[in-house]
């Protein structure tokens, strides 16, 4: 197993477990079987839950073990804003159902673009105070297609160690040079950024607005300053930072003042505006390149109309009720402020809508997982390897449409479960830093082998 | 050029431009991958500067291998200099 493995939200489990190059497909798919079958009977598996409810800030959820289904309140959802069962939301959704059908038939490039599309791009485009905007039918798509589109192996991509699967993807399909930087480390992107704009390559920087791993934003005025400075091209992806951040919740680009300064701003439909999709913001002429070299667009079928319908309600409602950002930042601050005044040490913080929790190096972390679930409270646990065993964390995703009271649940679930793993429960059977998750893991797939 | 030199480079190279995590130990024969933290766009990416530093050609398919060190990349680079050498 690999000592070092890359953090964030860009790891591959493929890469932590098969390692031996000449296993069979068979063998891999057998091996890693067996592996989730060993975690189901143990109780250690909570992927994959299955909700039974609209996604609001309660759900209706099957427990993994029990198979039975219970409502919980959800801590677990990108959906800060509370939109996913809007009333108006859901009527513009079935408006354009009833105008313009439920597919488009193709791509955007030949049969799939309709005034709705066109609609949306002017839309989304003016919201983020940009030019022009394409829209994707999923937010990965939108990031490979970014970087995809506008590199090329001879240029020069540095980019924050935290960044998004979708960014390294877009990456390996252009083959560019990609060197990354510390985590929000602006002396070490200027370091990479004077080693490199000696070169004569083209440069680009991509950083994110907020990176949902931790829940911290990125400091944007000093990244633009150094994209200037080294001329530089500036990629940000502002998926979470939508709907939260800035005086009116245009995200990353308004926090900071700075929109003008990005080149090129990437978002998703996903998070706060709780559709699918994504877009990219640039200058017309940036926008229109894309839409010729960004094969994730050219390739996929456009957004089908009850999505694109329920985006633009979406925006209807953040326009007109910015009061939803308010109560999402009022309960981000009690959560902290809440779950700091417990007894366990706690020093969490935030800065847009994710409270991260760290968990101590000896708690299993699923077990203790299975304990929030069983106690009502959905919340997502980050595990190895999509972190170091030592930064294993949860999660918590606040929504505008929580109340006090669901927090003040959280908060009491999360002092239960904490005492819980002071008396020893949750804890690793064997002592100390050998009994890590890894090792764990370790001593699993040889058994297994 | 001596393999020396060669290695200091690619030892320049490796601390100049990837992301090390503190206290990483790296010596020629360290595997990049499994004890350096490197990942195999790491590895196209150094190759690429390498092929640009020392003006050989090296394809990303000779880098995959299943352990692969610096030492292993100085002798590539210094096997394609003598090939191109003139006779």
């Amino acid at each position: 197993m690999n000592e070092k493995i890359q953090v964030g939200e860009n790891f591959s489990i493929g890469d932590e477990i098969f390692h031996d190059q000449k296993m069979s497909t068979a063998e891999r798919v057998d091996i890693f079987n067996r592996l989730g079958q060993q975690e189901v009977d143990r109780n250690r598996i909570f992927y994959h839950r299955l909700i039974s409810s609209p996604s609001e800030s309660h759900v209706f959820v099957e427990d993994p073990i029990s198979g039975d289904t219970r409502e919980m309140i959800m801590f677990g959802s990108n959906s800060y804003l509370g939109l996913g069962n809007h009333p108006h939301i859901r009527e513009k959704a079935k408006k354009m159902i009833d105008l313009y059908g439920s597919g488009v038939g193709g791509v955007a490039f030949l049969s799939g673009y309709t005034k709705l599309h066109q609609e949306l791009e002017e839309r989304i485009a003016a919201f983020k105070g940009k030019e022009a905007a394409m829209v994707f039918s999923s937010g990965y798509s939108a990031n490979v297609g970014l970087v995809s589109g506008m590199t090329q192996s001879s240029d020069i991509v540095i980019y924050d160690e935290y960044s998004h699967a979708s960014f390294y993807d877009g990456m390996i399909l252009s083959r560019v040079r990609l060197y990354k930087f510390r985590h929000n480390n602006t002396e070490h992107l200027e370091k990479l950024l004077k080693k490199h704009s000696q070169s004569g390559r083209n440069i680009f920087v991509g950083v994110e607005g907020v990176y949902s791993m931790d829940g911290d934003i990125c400091p944007l005025d000093e990244v633009v300053r150094l994209c200037k400075q080294y001329n530089a091209m500036l990629m940000v992806d502002d998926a979470h930072g939508t709907g939260v951040l800035g005086a009116s919740g245009r995200g990353v680009g308004e926090h900071y003042k700075a929109t003008k300064d990005i080149d090129l701003l990437m978002g998703t439909f996903s998070k706060a505006i709780s559709a699918t999709g994504g877009f990219i913001t640039g200058s017309k002429e940036m926008i229109n390149f894309l839409r010729y070299f960004s094969r994730s667009y050219m390739f996929s079928s456009a957004m089908c109309p009850g999505t694109t319908g329920a985006i633009l309600g979406a925006l209807d409602v953040m326009e007109n009720e910015p009061e939803r950002r308010l109560t999402l930042l009022d309960n981000v601050q009690y959560a902290v402020s809440s779950i700091n005044q417990l007894s366990h040490n706690f020093d969490v913080n935030a800065e847009a809508a994710i409270v991260i929790v760290m968990v101590p190096l000896d708690m299993d972390i699923r077990l203790a997982a299975y304990e929030f679930h069983k106690n009502g409270i959905f919340l997502n646990s980050v595990e190895y390897p999509a972190v170091p065993v030592e930064q294993q964390r949860f999660r918590i995703s606040l929504m505008a449409t929580h109340t006090k009271k669901d927090i003040d649940e959280l908060v009491q679930v999360l002092d239960y479960v904490w005492n819980q793993y002071k008396k020893g429960m949750f804890s690793f059977e064997t002592v100390a830093v050998l009994n890590s998750a890894r090792n764990v893991a370790e001593v699993e797939l040889e058994n297994l082998n | 050029m001596s393999k020396e030199k060669v290695l200091e480079k690619l030892f320049e190279m490796v601390r100049d431009n990837l992301l090390l995590e503190e206290g990483t130990v790296l010596t020629k024969d360290s595997d990049l991958i499994k004890e350096v933290g490197l990942d195999s766009m790491d590895i196209v990416s150094l190759g690429m500067e390498v092929q640009d530093e020392f003006e050989v050609e090296i394809t990303p398919e000779e880098l995959n291998i299943e352990v692969i060190t610096l030492d292993f990349i100085a002798d590539l680079i210094i096997q394609r200099q003598t090939n191109m050498a003139p006779a």
